[in-house]
């Protein structure tokens, strides 16, 4: 059941929809603090800049943590591999 | 990254810093993938431990088994061998005797006599390598045994604690029912308490009804004052009347009175005498027959009254 959430970023009062109202609260909150970070160190931009600014900063953070959850879950499954590998040689190998 | 910033900002500005407020979304809280891997890799390497020791356990086992197998299976063919002979040598006596001039056959006899010694030596030992077995199996049976002991005692003190637990239920239920009996009897007492409040009161309604009955007694009193006076008045008047009467007069005087001085001018009637007598006059006559009956209206008036008091109707 999808529910009207008023929210304001970037100085826009903005009416959105969704199901998890915590969560859209907590992205909106996170895309104001990124808004608000850019206003104190471009002061002279435009707020539609800083805001598209601000998402591409979002978006390349959210590229990294793909590339890095793409990189342990790799390393989880060589590591698991290794692991069953080495289980089935002591199970297996000639005793002394 | 140059794609994510316009032309004129500088490239270490576009993130708003590395280590910023806005970067708390990707920072996990959680440790580290290679920490967790580490640790699984601490449990894999002690389980591929265990795992040798319990092959190793294992192999050092199946080598005993089947040992003691085979000393099995070489001791119960032994045991057939020696049944088997023993059987030989159980051939009655008289026959080998009678074949004396088989002297061979006897000397034979008695290298398998011998032999049988060497392989009943060879027996008891092997005999004595079961005994110890036994021994071992007779203290493990010990052992377990002693286990069973100690798990009946376990078994006795719960039930010893489950007959305290009832013994605390009842005693429990027993005090719950002498408190029931606490609270009946204190429910009695302050019915008892009520009753008695209700008695007092009641007394005293009676002692206050009493005190009227006194009352009631003086009026009675009075009243029997009164009556013995009217009946006292009624008699002196029965006896005027009857004196007149016999005197065939109609005149009525008090002879008490006769000899009282008179106050204020009054002159008191006197007793008529001779011609007098004879002469009554209706202005002369003191008590008349309608007096008289009204006093004798009172009296019985008076009477009623008493018997009212009295209760008797």
């Amino acid at each position: 059941m999808s529910k009207a959430i008023r929210v304001t970023i970037g100085g826009k009062d903005l009416t959105l929809r969704g199901n998890d109202e915590e969560k859209i609260k907590r992205s909106v909150r996170e895309v104001n603090l990124q808004v608000q970070h850019l206003q104190q160190t471009l002061r002279e931009q435009s707020t539609p800049t800083l805001t598209v600014l601000a998402a591409l900063n979002i978006a390349e953070k959210y590229l990294d943590v793909q590339d890095q959850s793409s990189k342990d879950v790799r390393f989880v499954s060589d590591e698991l591999e290794k692991m069953t590998q080495y289980l089935e040689r002591a199970w297996r190998q000639p005793l002394p | 990254m140059s794609t994510q910033q316009p032309d004129m900002l500088p490239e270490h500005e576009h993130r708003g810093g590395e280590d910023q407020q806005p970067e708390r979304l990707f920072s996990a809280d959680t440790p580290p993938v290679e920490a967790i891997v580490q640790r699984f890799w601490e449990t894999v390497r002690k389980s591929a431990d265990v795992i040798v020791t319990l092959r190793q356990e294992n192999t050092m086992i199946s080598a005993q088994n089947a040992a003691l197998r085979r000393s099995e299976k070489d001791l119960q063919q032994r045991m057939e061998d020696l049944l088997a002979r023993i059987a030989v040598l159980d051939v009655p006596s008289g026959t080998v005797v009678e074949n004396a001039s088989d002297a061979v056959m006897l000397a034979e006899m008695r290298k398998s006599i011998d032999r049988t010694e060497d392989e009943l030596k060879s027996v008891r030992e092997a005999n004595e390598l079961v005994n110890a077995e036994l021994q071992s199996m007779q203290e493990s049976l010990t052992a377990s045994e002693h286990r069973i002991v100690e798990a009946q005692e376990h078994l006795q003190d719960n039930s010893s604690l489950s007959e305290q637990l009832t013994a605390v239920k009842a005693e429990l239920k027993a005090r719950t029912k002498h408190f029931h009996e606490i609270q009946d009897s204190f429910q009695n007492a302050q019915d008892h308490r009520l009753g008695r409040e209700a008695l007092e009161m009641r007394l005293q309604e009676l002692e206050q009804k009493s005190g009227l009955n006194d009352e009631t007694a003086l009026r009675i009193a009075e009243l029997e004052e009164e009556v013995a006076d009217l009946r006292q008045q009624l008699n002196r008047a029965l006896a005027i009347v009857q004196m007149y009467r016999a005197a065939g007069l109609r005149h009525v005087e008090d002879p008490d009175l006769k000899d009282q001085m008179p106050l204020f001018g009054i002159q008191p009637a006197s007793v008529p005498q001779g011609a007098d007598v004879a002469k009554p006059t209706p202005e002369t006559t003191y008590l008349t027959d309608a007096e008289i009956k009204i006093l004798a209206e009172r009296l019985d008036k008076v009477a009623d009254q008493v018997a009212q008091l009295l209760g008797i109707s």
